[in-house]
């Protein structure tokens, strides 16, 4: 555009138009936004998996073994064409306690090189018993880290220490793997035949002596997406190369197992021998040591004998030594008796001494007291004269007296005198001095007295006189016998003194005697002390002989007691060896057998097609790239429409400067360059914005919902992408300027005359509907009015028409779309599955416990009822199309009714269990393409392959379920079922009681889960929650599009109208009245696009949910009626909000403006 | 006001952004009831803006619009839609007629919203048309078109009946016809015609005509004997 003028025009008209060319904009940007962006979801998503996959080294291929593979597996696969790297690695299916939780596992060596696992708590592990564990069981709080994890192989031929060095691991982390990016974990042929997730232990922990799975990881360009053919193919290609040496490989492993077989079972051979040998050992041990007891016995039996001499010996020499004793002691006894004889001999010869010694002096006494007599005799003799003298003093003294009687005083006091006075004392002197003395006094007192007592005196004298004479005459024999007396005794103790003497020799010899015998005894003793410490010596000899017999005899026993037990021992290891080796025997003739049974092993070569949420999610991509295909492609069309309307709306409107510029002289290109400039900026505007906005937010909202079912996937990528980029604004670009160049094209040829006259009215006509005159009839003024018009404006009819009804389509579909989404959970939890609950237990329990929980559960309030099924995972074969499925068998087919409904989805005929077939659920017979009367092949891991004939097709939303009679169980698979599941009816659903029933369940030993329906609808639920944001995003979408759309075209409607609007203002008509004489019309174009939304949208929800569903899903198929109304409803509104925007366009309208001229 | 219609000091300024211009400075006239008036003036001398005031079309910046006794002028919105609908009968240059209806529909458009109309067939009869009725306006002449734009405006029974330019379209002999059925309607009716024309040569046939230059009635006279169309030449 070289003319300035033109350029100039060309700027105002953009701004004079400003609203047309943004509204052109908008709908080319929303247009291209929805088209590129849900068409990007697709590869983005896809992307964004394929970096987490580059990220973690996803492997390509995996090759697992019937046999198990190895080292040089892995090293003959990675010299092949086109294989980068190939690792072997160890992964099995256990049972895994956690608590008195148990959870299908699946275990895994930590991978180093592919399949690299991202810890997202905790640690990796550091020992051979720690272990990290898939994110998602910590997730839902299944495993916590720290716990113990104890793991038990589920095969039943293989132990858990043929797998695992250790069996109980410590949690250290929670980690993600990039072979679980969904929440599915899938399948396993173990326990209920759902893995519960994964467990990553040291590679040291595994024991096994081969690997069960080589990963590969090919040669492959970094940026070629997993998801794309071009990968596809080179992932075919390795495939097929490690396929080829596939055979020769097992042909080698087989050979391998097979010699390993026969070399355990040599060995194992070798072993019995061995174990035979060590027992005919253990027996010949025992046999020397019953001979060497035997020699014990013997000399012990000796020792006794030779303690029993020894000891009467010893009592012998005890006796003598016990008589030498009573010997000595007589001895000293004697000795002592001699001693005390002596001692006594000594005493009576003392007796003797003394009495001699007494004898003496009683003889002398007796000497000494005769002295006295003699002296008495002697006075006596002189008394007696005195006497007389006296008697003749006396008679003199009388005389005297009479004469003198002093004198004879003085005698008597002399007398007297002498009488008081002791006879020895009286000196002859004093006392006759003392008597005179006195006698003088008494003399001259008495003498008078005395004179007559001097008779008396005298008779007494002579009394006296004749007592003394009596006395001497007395006292003579006396005194001459004791005399005598005295001489004999005197004589005798001379005698006595004699034979004391004599006996003192005795003593003093005796005396001699015993020393001699002491001396003779000491000596003795002295030899006895010397027995004695014989004796001890013996004594003590004897106890040590004693003692030894008698540890002879202990150790004897406890040789005896150890004999017994050795052959105790000896017995029942014989007796268990004789049962391994019977076993062993057993099982080297079943090795034998197995050997000779044992097939070629082969290999399954599993591109990442079988990772099953690989898979997944690719089909979730694919799901969203359909929806992709379909929706925008709609929504761009009627944008495209919409532009192409406005652009030729627009070329009518200039028609008139057109035709002035013509005239002008300006060349046809550079006047249809300002329209097709006009739809290329805007559009190109509008392109660049939508592609921008749609593909950076339309794939994250997809994504962001689909994080929902892949939590672990940690990319979200949204890059712009080329080829939708460039495809749609091309697209949007190339309508909307062909549109233009188009509209300006029939113009461009007219002549300039007949562009400046005003272009003729568009010929009022007749309408078919005229022509049914009783229908026209009844039609009043404005509706006649208001149809003809629509006949009149075919374009806009059928734009409008297609833009509401496109935009109805959109919304049933969105809604539909729930409304088929959320009847999985009310189709399959409430009306198909009509239990409440579900415990499944172990078949292999033992009777009791199996017995404990039907009682349990008989006796539970909480538990209305409960059926027996059998329920199984098998795969289900028809024509190639393998799927897996659950196999339900009811203990009384009767009581299945109670539980499962199965019945026809459309006629809702009910079906019963018979024995002729199977019953499939509904998406299982449509994938396997299979109808009532069809035969499909059933296969377990355990048992073979059966056919059965499928006699039903039952209603079903989610998974696949096949239902088998018992009795038609038993005939196919020639057994009786093992019955592991309890159905239950509970009187209610609320989270607590579920939870509470759980627990109490869980306690049980036979009882391995205990489930919920509401637990499995809140995860369907959850899992499909993802859908929601897609129909939101539709429902959305579906409604921009339609208010652009309807606004666009009224615009268009009113400005070409605009003189005969405002006509009808001129003439009187009130603005509502304009609006209703317009709205009319809009109305009945809503109603018929609304009516062919409906059946469009009808047939692209079906079109739709068959796109969408997953395998083990099927959609409902019903719209509900609400979903209709709303849909109705809400383009109803939309059309409002577009007429009350009219309604005030209409009311600007200038009638004198519009009146002035023709245009 | 004992005028039918009374217009006094009437202006009519726009603003064109910053700029004003005044279409309409200050015009005085009355007109009669029963009159035939015709408003000649070169153009852009404003009559037009005087027809779409009077015709409640349009509203005036000052003044008052007297018509029956009410002031036009003061009207607003909804008022003067009703003024419109009910006391006016417009006739355009370009018939303005809906190509979508037949004369007849197109008449009976009009009646739709009438407090008192008169029978569309026969108003169309009156008009000349009564063998066309079913027409779609693309089906008619230029002429004939007109009739049915003045049998819609008719109908309504509108107390003032304004045309603009009714011939500016037309050719001499048509436009003629079509002034002649407005004279005729106006005798026969009593129905009070406004017509505006550039033609000054239609003047004498009016009752009162009214000259109008620079936004300003430069002369306004009653015309005592009126002339056929007939008789008229330009």
């Amino acid at each position: 555009m070289k003319k300035k003028a033109l350029r100039k025009e060309f700027y105002m008209e953009v701004r004079r138009t400003w609203n047309r060319f943004l509204s052109l904009l908008l709908i080319t940007a929303l247009g291209v936004a929805f088209f590129s962006g849900i068409r990007a979801a697709q590869p983005d998503m896809e992307l964004s998996a394929d970096r987490y996959y580059q990220e973690t080294q996803l492997m390509d291929i995996s090759v697992q073994g019937t046999l198990g593979v190895t080292e040089e597996d892995v090293e003959s696969i990675a010299a092949l064409e086109g294989v980068r790297n190939a690792v072997p690695c160890y992964s099995m299916d256990m049972f895994g306690t956690v608590k008195d939780e148990q959870l299908n596992l699946e275990v895994m060596s930590i991978p180093e090189q592919l399949n690299l696992l991202t810890l997202q708590e905790g640690r990796m592990p550091e020992a051979e018993d720690e272990c990290v564990v898939d994110y998602e069981l910590v997730k839902e709080g299944s495993v916590a880290i720290g716990s113990k994890v104890v793991l038990r192989s589920a095969d039943e031929d293989l132990e858990t220490e043929d797998i695992l060095g250790v069996s109980e691991f410590t949690v250290t982390g929670a980690v993600t793997s990039p072979y679980y990016i969904s929440l599915e974990r899938g399948n396993t042929s173990i326990g209920n035949g759902t893995l519960n997730g994964f467990l990553a232990v040291p590679e040291s922990a595994f024991v096994m002596d081969y690997y069960t799975e080589i990963c590969v990881e090919i040669e492959k360009a970094a940026s070629a997406s997993g998801y794309s053919d071009a990968y596809e193919k080179l992932s075919d290609a390795v495939v097929e190369r490690i396929e080829e040496i596939a055979d020769g490989r097992c042909e080698i492993r087989y050979a391998e197992v097979q010699e390993e077989g026969r070399q355990e079972i040599a060995d194992a051979r070798q072993e019995i021998e061995d174990a035979r040998q060590e027992l005919a050992d253990a027996e010949q041990e025992l046999a020397d040591g019953r001979a060497e007891l035997a020699d014990a016995k013997q000399e012990l039996e000796d020792g006794k004998k030779e303690l029993a001499d020894g000891e009467a010996e010893f009592a012998e020499k005890e006796q003598e030594y016990l008589d030498a004793r009573q010997q000595t002691a007589d001895g000293w006894e004697q000795a002592d008796r001699g001693r005390r004889d002596i001692i006594s001999a000594e005493r009576q010869l003392e007796g003797g001494w003394s009495q001699y010694e007494e004898g003496k002096k009683q003889i002398e006494e007796g000497y000494a007291a005769l002295a006295p007599y003699e002296e008495q005799y002697a006075q006596l003799q002189e008394g007696e004269a005195q006497l007389q003298a006296g008697i003749g003093q006396l008679e003199s003294g009388l005389a005297e007296i009479e004469a003198g009687l002093g004198q004879i005083e003085t005698v008597l006091e002399q007398i007297e005198a002498l009488e008081a006075m002791p006879e020895e004392q009286r000196p002859e002197g004093s006392k006759e001095l003392i008597a005179q003395k006195e006698g003088l006094i008494a003399q001259k007192t008495g003498l008078e007295a005395k004179k007559a007592e001097l008779e008396p005196q005298l008779t007494e004298a002579q009394t006296q006189l004749a007592a003394c004479q009596q006395g001497i005459a007395q006292l003579a024999p006396v005194i001459e016998s004791t005399k005598a007396e005295l001489d004999a005794g005197a004589e005798q103790l001379a005698e006595s003194k004699k034979q004391l003497d004599a006996a003192q020799a005795q003593i003093d010899e005796a005396n001699g005697e015993i020393s001699k015998a002491v001396e003779q005894l000491s000596e003795a003793e002295h030899e006895l002390a010397d027995a004695e410490v014989q004796l001890a010596d013996g004594r003590a000899e004897l106890e040590e002989a004693r003692q030894e017999i008698a540890d002879g005899e202990q150790e004897i026993a406890d040789a005896e007691e150890e004999l017994a037990e050795g052959e105790q021992e000896y017995a029942d290891a014989k007796a268990e060896a004789d049962e391994e080796i019977a076993d062993a025997e057993e099982q080297i003739a079943d090795g034998e057998q197995e050997l000779a049974d044992m097939e070629v092993p082969e290999w399954y070569v599993l591109d990442r097609q079988y990772i099953a949420s690989f898979a997944d999610y690719g089909q979730n991509a694919d799901r969203i790239g359909a929806i992709g295909r379909v929706f925008p492609a709609i929504f761009f069309l009627v944008a495209a429409l919409v532009c192409l309307t406005t652009m030729t709306r627009m070329v009518e409107e200039e028609r008139t400067q057109i035709g002035t510029l013509k005239a002008l002289g300006y060349s046809r290109g550079s006047i249809a360059a300002k329209y097709i400039l006009y739809a290329l900026i805007s559009s190109l505007l509008g392109s660049l914005i939508g592609l921008v906005a749609g593909q950076k937010a339309l794939p994250a909202v997809i994504m962001t919902a689909y994080r929902i079912l892949y939590p672990d996937l940690p990319y979200m990528l949204t890059p712009l992408n080329l080829q939708y980029s460039v495809m749609a604004t091309g697209a949007a670009v190339l309508c909307t300027t062909l549109a233009a160049w188009a509209a300006c094209y029939k113009e461009l040829f007219a002549v300039p005359a007949e562009l400046m006259r005003p272009a003729a009215p568009r010929a009022g006509k007749r309408v078919f509907l005229e022509r049914v005159g009783f229908i026209w009839k009844r039609l009043n003024f404005s509706r006649k009015a208001a149809v003809r018009n629509l006949i009149r404006y075919k374009k806009r009819f059928f734009m409008t028409i297609f833009g509401i009804g496109g935009c109805t389509a959109l919304l049933l579909v969105g809604f539909g779309l729930k409304d088929s989404v959320s009847y999985i959970g009310e189709g399959q939890f409430e009306e198909v599955f009509a239990y409440d609950g579900s415990i499944i237990f172990d078949a292999d329990a033992e009777e009791a416990q199996q017995e404990k929980l039907s009682e349990t559960v008989a006796a539970d309030e909480r538990i209305t009822d409960s059926a027996r099924m059998l329920e199984t995972a098998v795969d289900v074969e028809k024509d190639g199309v393998l799927k897996s499925a659950y196999l339900i068998v009811p203990e009384q087919e009767k009581e299945l009714r109670d539980y499962v409904q199965l019945q026809d989805r459309k006629t809702r005929e009910a079906w019963e269990l018979d024995g002729e077939g199977i019953i499939v659920s509904e998406k299982l017979a449509n994938l396997l393409g299979v109808s009532e009367g069809s035969t499909v092949t059933l296969s377990e891991d355990d048992t073979g392959h059966v056919e059965a004939v499928v006699s039903h097709v039952t209603e079903n939303y989610f998974m696949h379920y096949i239902y088998m009679s018992r009795e038609l169980y038993e005939k196919l698979y020639e057994k009786e079922p093992e019955w592991n599941t309890l159905f239950l009816h509970t009187t209610q659903t609320d989270e607590a009681f579920e939870e509470g029933i759980q627990e109490d369940y869980m306690g049980l030993d036979a009882v391995l889960s205990v489930s919920f329906i509401s637990g499995m609808a809140k995860t369907v639920d959850d899992m499909l929650g993802s859908m929601n944001v897609v129909i939101a995003v539709l429902v959305i979408s579906a409604g921009m599009l339609a208010f652009i759309v309807l606004y666009n075209l009224n615009n268009i409607n009113i400005s070409e109208r605009k003189r005969e609007l405002a006509t009808l203002k001129v003439l009187g008509f009130f603005d509502r009245e304009v609006s209703a004489y317009v709205n009319r019309e809009n109305i009945m174009l809503t109603a018929i696009g609304m009516a062919v939304g409906l059946l469009l949208g009808l047939a692209l929800h079906r079109f739709v949910m068959t796109t969408v569903e997953t395998d083990t899903i099927m959609f409902g198929r019903v719209i509900r009626w609400y979903s209709y109304v709303f849909s109705g409803l809400l383009t109803i509104v939309f059309s409002l909000i577009v007429s009350g925007v009219q309604f005030f366009k209409l009311k600007k309208i200038d009638m004198v403006e519009s009146l002035k001229s023709v245009e | 006001m004992e005028h039918f219609v009374e217009l006094r000091g009437v202006r009519k300024v726009y603003h064109m952004g910053e700029v004003e211009i005044t279409a309409v400075d200050g015009i005085d006239f009355e007109i009669e009831k029963g009159e035939f008036a015709v408003i000649v003036g070169p153009s852009g001398a404003g009559k037009t803006t005087v027809l779409n005031i009077l015709g409640g079309m349009d509203t005036c910046t000052e003044g008052e619009v007297w018509v029956d006794g009410r002031d036009v002028g003061k009207f607003r919105g909804k008022q003067l839609t009703a003024y419109r609908r009910d006391d006016i009968g417009f006739v355009f240059q370009f018939y303005n007629l809906v190509q979508n209806l037949t004369a007849l529909e197109n008449v009976e458009l009009a009646l739709q919203i009438c407090k008192d109309p008169l029978d569309a067939r026969q108003v169309l009869e009156e008009v000349g048309l009564g063998q066309r009725t079913d027409n779609f306006p693309a089906q008619l002449s230029g002429g004939e078109q007109q009739r049915v734009a003045i049998a819609r405006a008719l109908a309504k029974n509108p107390k003032l009946l304004l045309c603009d330019e009714p011939t500016g379209a037309l050719d001499y002999n048509t436009g003629k016809a079509i002034l002649k059925l407005l004279q005729d309607t106006c005798r026969e009716r009593g129905m009070t015609v406004v017509v505006i024309t550039h033609n000054s040569a239609i003047a004498p046939m009016a009752d009162r005509i009214i000259k109008i230059r620079n936004g300003r009635v430069s002369e306004m006279k009653q015309n005592e004997h009126p002339v056929s169309v007939e008789t008229i030449e330009w």
